[in-house]
C-alpha cells in the first residue's frame, strides 16, 4: 500500500531526517515509522480491523499524520473531521460512515461527548502515547495489502448541504503523489510549512511532499505571525496556504522583521489569487509561486501552473492560468452539448485517471451524478488553450468559496427556512477584502422583519452552522425572486 | 481611539455577539471564528501600532490580555 511504502521507503532512505514538526515535537522518518508500526499494532489491539473507519478530530499535530499511517498500515480508513464543525453535523458523518472509533484532542471530544462510537482516545494523552510506543511481539503481524484497499474518507460540502464522504484508496495518493512531483520536482532538503488543516481534501498536497522525503511543518490552526515565525525557524523552502492566508501573512508587522530568504516556493490554492496581491507577494518575497488546482473527488491536486510560468510582477493578467494536468491524470472541457470542447471555447472541466475517488461513501446516487464514463464533472468553468493550460473562467455551481473553504448556498438556505420566524430565504456570494468571498443572506420574513431582528436569525445560524459557512449579515426583502420552475435568480440579487 | 472590544465588534458585526464574551473569556473558546482572531490581531496592530509576535500570541487569548498588552506597550488604543 502505497502510505505504508512511503513510510517504509522514507525510514530505509532518510532515517535521521526530520519528517515531521508541530508546535511540541519533531519527529524523523525512523522515529515516524517506529511509532506508526506500533500504533497499528496497538490499535489492531484494540479492535480495529481492516475496513474499519476511524474519525479523527484534531487541529493539526504530528499525531494525526500518525494516525493516519498507522490506520493505513492496518487497512483501516481515517476519517479526518472538521473541527469547526457543530456537534450535529460531526455526529452525522460520524453516524454515516459508522465509524468505530474517534482519535481527537481532548477539548474537541469534550465538545462532542455523544458520538456514537465504541471507542475514543485522546490523541494528547498518555493511552495514545503507550500505544505508539507498544512493541509487544504477540499482536497481530500487519499484512501487506493492495493498492485499492480505500485509504479514507475525506469529507467535502455538498450542494445538497450534507457533508458527502469522498472514498479515495492508496491507488489514488500514489497516483497524484507521482504525478505531481514528476512536474514539481523538489530539490532534496525541501521543508514545507502546512498552513491547510489536515481534515480537508487539501491534505494530499502533504502526504505528496512526504513522498518526496520533505520535512512537513505542522500548525495548530492559522495564524500569520506564526506560519512567519515557521519559516524563519525552520529554514522552509516551501510553504502552502489559500491566497487570504497569504494577504494576512503579508499584513502581519512581523513579515518585515521576519527572514523568509529560505523560501522558494509558495503554493497557493483553493481559491482565486488576486492580482495586487500576486504581484505584492511577488515583490515582497521574491521567491517562485506555484498554483495548485485540486478537488477532493479528483484525489486532490491535479493540475499545477509552476514558477518558470508564472507571470511578472506588474504584468499580471486578470486571472492567471491553472497550469496544465498532471502526468498520469487527463483533463478535458465539455460544452453544453457534452462534447468536448475546442481550445479557448468554454465548458466544464472534466477529470479522469487512477487519481479519482472510488466514489462517495455509501451514495451511489451522488456518485453517479457527477461522473460521466469515468470523468468527474468539477462543476468548474474553463477552457483549454493551445498549449494545454486550463483557464478557470467561473463556477458553475453557486458555491462560495470563503478564504479557501467551500460554502454552499443551499445549506444556508435550508437552514434559515427552517426558522419558524422566515418564510423564504436567498444567499449569495459577496466579495469581501480579507476573506475573498462571504455569504449574505436575504430573508423574507413570516411575519414583520423587526419582530424577528437580525440578532435572532444570526443566533440560529450559530446553533445549526459552523462559523465559516454563517452569514455576518442578513438582510430583510419582500420577495425572493424565483424563475417559473421555482429556482432563486441570484442574478437579481447580485444586481 | 478604539478599544479592543470595539475592533472585536466590528470584525464580527454583530454588537450582541461580542458584548457576550467577557473579558477574561478564552476568545478561541467563545465561538468565534478563527479566521476573525487572525483578523482582530492584523486590526489591533494596525489601529495601535504595536506589533505582536507568534510568541506574545501565545499569551494573549482574553480581551483583557490584548487591552493589557496595547496599553503595556504604549499603543495608541488600549483601555
Amino acid at each position: 500500500m502505497w502510505l505504508t511504502q512511503l513510510a517504509d521507503r522514507n525510514r530505509q532512505c532518510f532515517p535521521g531526517r526530520t519528517a515531521l514538526v508541530d508546535e511540541h515535537r519533531s519527529v524523523t522518518w525512523a522515529e515516524f515509522h517506529r511509532r506508526t508500526v506500533a500504533l497499528a499494532r496497538g490499535l489492531a489491539g484494540l479492535g480495529i480491523r481492516r475496513g474499519d473507519r476511524v474519525a479523527v478530530l484534531s487541529l493539526d499535530r504530528v499525531e494525526v499524520m500518525e494516525t493516519y499511517f498507522a490506520l493505513a498500515r492496518l487497512g483501516a480508513l481515517f476519517v479526518p473531521l472538521n473541527h469547526s464543525l457543530t456537534p450535529a453535523e460531526v455526529t452525522g458523518i460520524v453516524s454515516r460512515t459508522g465509524a468505530a472509533a474517534v482519535l481527537g484532542e481532548t477539548a474537541l471530544l469534550a465538545r462532542h461527548p455523544d458520538l456514537p462510537v465504541r471507542l475514543q482516545v485522546a490523541l494528547d494523552g498518555p493511552e495514545f502515547a503507550a500505544l505508539g510506543e507498544n512493541a509487544a511481539e504477540d499482536l497481530p503481524v500487519l499484512p501487506d495489502l493492495p493498492d485499492d484497499t480505500p485509504a479514507a474518507i475525506l469529507h467535502t460540502s455538498a450542494t445538497t448541504g450534507r457533508a458527502k464522504g469522498v472514498t479515495v484508496d492508496h491507488a489514488s495518493f500514489r497516483a497524484i503523489a507521482l504525478g505531481w512531483l514528476a512536474v514539481a520536482r523538489p530539490a532534496d532538503g525541501m521543508v514545507l510549512v502546512n498552513c491547510c488543516p489536515l481534515y480537508h481534501g487539501s491534505m494530499v498536497v502533504s502526504l505528496t511532499y512526504m513522498a518526496a522525503g520533505a520535512t512537513v511543518v505542522l500548525m495548530p490552526g492559522f495564524k500569520p505571525q506564526t506560519a512567519l515565525s515557521a519559516i524563519e525557524t525552520h529554514r522552509a523552502t516551501h510553504i502552502w496556504l489559500v491566497p487570504q492566508m497569504l494577504r494576512f501573512m503579508l499584513q502581519a508587522k512581523s513579515a518585515a522583521s521576519t527572514d523568509l530568504s529560505s523560501l522558494r516556493e509558495v503554493l497557493y490554492g483553493a481559491a482565486p489569487m488576486p492580482a495586487a496581491l500576486y504581484t505584492e507577494a511577488a515583490q515582497r518575497l521574491g521567491c517562485g509561486f506555484r498554483q495548485v488546482y485540486g478537488m477532493t473527488e479528483v484525489g486532490g491536486p491535479f493540475v499545477t501552473l509552476g514558477p518558470e510560468e508564472h507571470p511578472a510582477p506588474g504584468e499580471v493578467p486578470e486571472v492567471i492560468p491553472s497550469g496544465r494536468v498532471i502526468p498520469g491524470m487527463s483533463v478535458r472541457v465539455l460544452d453544453a452539448r457534452n462534447q468536448e470542447a475546442e481550445p479557448g471555447a468554454v465548458g466544464e472541466v472534466c477529470v479522469r485517471g487512477p487519481g479519482v475517488m472510488r466514489g462517495y461513501w455509501n451514495d451511489e446516487r451522488a456518485t453517479a451524478e457527477i461522473t460521466v464514463d469515468g470523468w468527474i464533472r468539477t462543476g468548474d468553468l474553463g477552457f483549454l488553450d493551445h498549449e494545454g493550460r486550463i483557464h478557470l473562467v467561473d463556477r458553475s455551481k453557486d458555491l462560495i468559496i470563503r478564504a479557501g473553504q467551500n460554502v454552499y448556498p443551499s445549506e444556508i438556505e435550508r437552514v434559515l427556512c427552517a426558522h419558524p420566524g422566515v418564510s423564504d430565504a436567498a444567499v449569495i456570494g459577496v466579495p469581501d477584502a480579507d476573506y475573498g468571498e462571504v455569504p449574505l443572506a436575504y430573508v423574507v420574513a413570516a411575519g414583520e422583519p423587526q419582530e424577528l431582528g437580525q440578532a435572532e436569525l444570526l443566533r440560529h445560524l450559530a446553533e445549526h452552522l459552523a462559523p465559516y459557512k454563517r452569514p455576518r449579515r442578513v438582510e430583510f426583502i419582500d420577495r425572493v425572486p424565483r424563475n417559473p420552475a421555482g429556482k432563486i435568480v441570484k442574478k437579481l440579487l447580485r444586481a | 481611539m478604539s478599544t479592543v472590544r470595539e475592533m472585536l465588534v466590528e470584525l464580527t458585526g454583530t454588537p450582541e455577539f461580542a458584548d457576550s464574551i467577557g473579558d477574561d473569556a478564552d476568545l478561541s473558546a467563545s465561538g468565534i471564528d478563527s479566521g476573525d482572531l487572525v483578523r482582530l490581531v492584523l486590526l489591533i496592530e494596525q489601529r495601535t501600532g504595536v506589533e505582536v509576535t507568534a510568541e506574545d500570541m501565545e499569551q494573549l487569548t482574553t480581551i483583557a490580555d490584548y487591552e493589557r498588552f496595547v496599553a503595556g506597550r504604549g499603543g495608541a488604543g488600549g483601555a
